[in-house]
């Protein structure tokens, strides 16, 4: 999972700001890959598309490298295969 | 030189701390936040749930089943506002003045709950049509037009639509417009009702919304809080106002504005500071004369921490000597009615000797290092005061007012 994770988040980083993905790792600093909050913004919205969760904003404020987003995507996701399906998707 | 000095001799407002001046000051006096759980959405789906509403409101109470089908919250609150300020200025409307008058407002969304209504009977409901009244209610500059037609106002009038600037721009051109003679009096403001599902889910997106309240220059602040309401003023030719015995509440001098060139969310300290170096130039103010600042002060990490900068850099050293507050955290944020209830709180603070506080306030962030009056209001007095706006997109409207 964490290698479909990583590589979901370098896709859509590399795509939106037109670069390579070879360039993109976990270590990766989101400032010196020139995302700025919008950036953020748009890539938590497609995270939340492509794995249907919710991310906290707190946590989506917290972002500062590569790594850190797919930790909280593979949580998010582990913790949404340990629920019972529901529509509700409320996490204030 | 300006051709005629601006004061203002009404004032109107309805906001989540009061539905008219007297309430509205009477909390914000007292440090008294009015933000509370949303009760006019369903907020389970959203990820927070406050805002400043103004509560317990009924339309009924103010407009009758025939003028209410025109009417969108947001031009409810507007014309509840002005009926205010129009009272309180005891203005006679005869043909002469209303020619005379000009209307500014200011709106950032317009009609959101209309538009909501009709999209989700389209959408939702998949009906074939919507209401023909959809366009009429939904358009920003609906409350100046409903202002005019409900006091035959026949001067020039017009809606400015800059985000959470919005009412300072459109106070800013009236202000100009009557101080250059081209109007004797102008009703100008801004009203906002921003609270629909849809457009809660569009600032949910923007991940900038407290999920609890808002802490303007605390460090511990988690964002803005929605906030709903209007506010208008009356501003006259001072020599008009003179001859004719009006109250004066308080006198605008000076508008300053900009834009950052720079970013559709992040603010540039450059930019705000520029508008308020011009707000005090084109009020032939030095920065030493001011002594109270209405800050822009939303509780996002971004504002508050640019808006620090950009006082520095326009005050210097006397930037410790100011008194700021941000009044957003009691009244949340009203987007394109902020600068005019903003404005409303300054005058009113200047008039009364008592500068509201930063409410909500936990402990310093070392980026906002200014006497930001937390918690407790202060008794304290000044000449001159700037009431600030900086909005998405990097547009800055600010005001110098006068205590008179």
């Amino acid at each position: 999972m964490s290698d479909s994770v990583m590589q979901k988040v370098v896709a859509l980083i590399a795509k939106s700001k037109r670069i390579s993905p070879q360039t993109i790792t976990r270590d990766s600093n989101l400032e010196e890959l020139k995302m700025d909050s919008l950036d953020g913004l748009n890539l938590c919205f497609e995270l939340e598309e492509v794995f249907d969760l919710s991310i906290p904003d707190d946590r989506a404020r917290s972002f500062r490298s590569v790594g850190q987003i797919v930790d909280e995507i593979e949580r998010l996701v582990s913790e949404k295969s340990l629920k019972p399906l529901s529509g509700a998707r409320d996490d204030a | 030189m300006p051709k005629h000095r601006v004061v203002i001799t009404g004032l109107g407002v309805i906001a989540s701390p009061g539905s008219n001046c007297s309430q509205f000051w009477e909390a914000l006096s007292r440090g008294q936040p009015a933000i509370g759980p949303i009760n006019t959405v369903d907020c389970t789906q959203l990820r927070f749930k406050n805002a400043a509403e103004v509560r317990g409101y009924r339309t009924e109470k103010y407009f009758d089943a025939d003028q209410a089908a025109f009417l969108d919250r947001f031009t409810q609150f507007g014309l509840i506002a002005a009926r205010e300020a129009i009272q309180s200025a005891e203005l006679e409307f005869s043909p002469r003045i209303c020619e005379r008058t000009g209307i500014i407002t200011g709106s950032a969304m317009g009609g959101q709950a209309s538009e909501d209504e009709a999209f989700v009977d389209l959408y939702l409901r998949q009906r074939p049509r919507v209401s023909p009244l959809s366009i009429p209610r939904i358009m920003c500059n609906a409350l100046a037009s409903h202002i005019s037609m409900t006091y035959k106002i026949t001067g020039p009038a017009l809606t400015l639509s800059t985000a959470c600037s919005s009412a300072n721009h459109a106070i800013g051109q009236a202000f100009r417009m009557v101080r250059e003679g081209l109007i004797d009096l102008a009703v100008t403001g801004g009203s906002e009702a921003p609270l629909s599902f849809g457009n809660l889910k569009a600032w949910e997106a923007m991940r900038i919304v407290s999920p609890d309240t808002c802490r303007p220059f605390s460090n511990l602040r988690k964002g803005l809080i929605l906030g709903e309401g209007a506010g208008i003023l009356i501003l006259e030719n001072r020599e008009q106002a003179l001859a004719r015995g009006a109250r004066i509440f308080g006198e605008l001098v000076g508008f300053g504005m900009s834009s950052d060139a720079h970013h559709m969310t992040q603010p540039k300290p450059e930019g705000a500071a520029r508008s308020m170096q011009l707000a005090l130039e084109d009020g032939g103010l030095s920065a030493e004369a001011i002594g109270y600042i209405n800050a822009h002060g939303t509780g996002t990490q971004a504002n508050d921490s640019s808006e620090t900068v950009a006082i520095r850099q326009v005050f210097g050293a006397h930037a410790d000597n100011l008194a700021i507050s941000s009044t957003k955290s009691m009244h949340g944020h009203t987007l394109g009615a902020a600068g005019a209830i903003e404005a409303i709180a300054t005058i009113l603070s200047l008039k009364h000797g008592i500068f509201p506080p930063t409410a909500n306030f936990i402990e310093p962030d070392p980026e906002c290092n200014l006497d930001v009056i937390p918690n407790l209001p202060r008794e304290a007095s000044c000449e001159y005061a700037l009431s600030n706006s900086f909005a998405f997109g990097g547009l800055n409207a600010v005001l110098a007012l006068k205590n008179v």
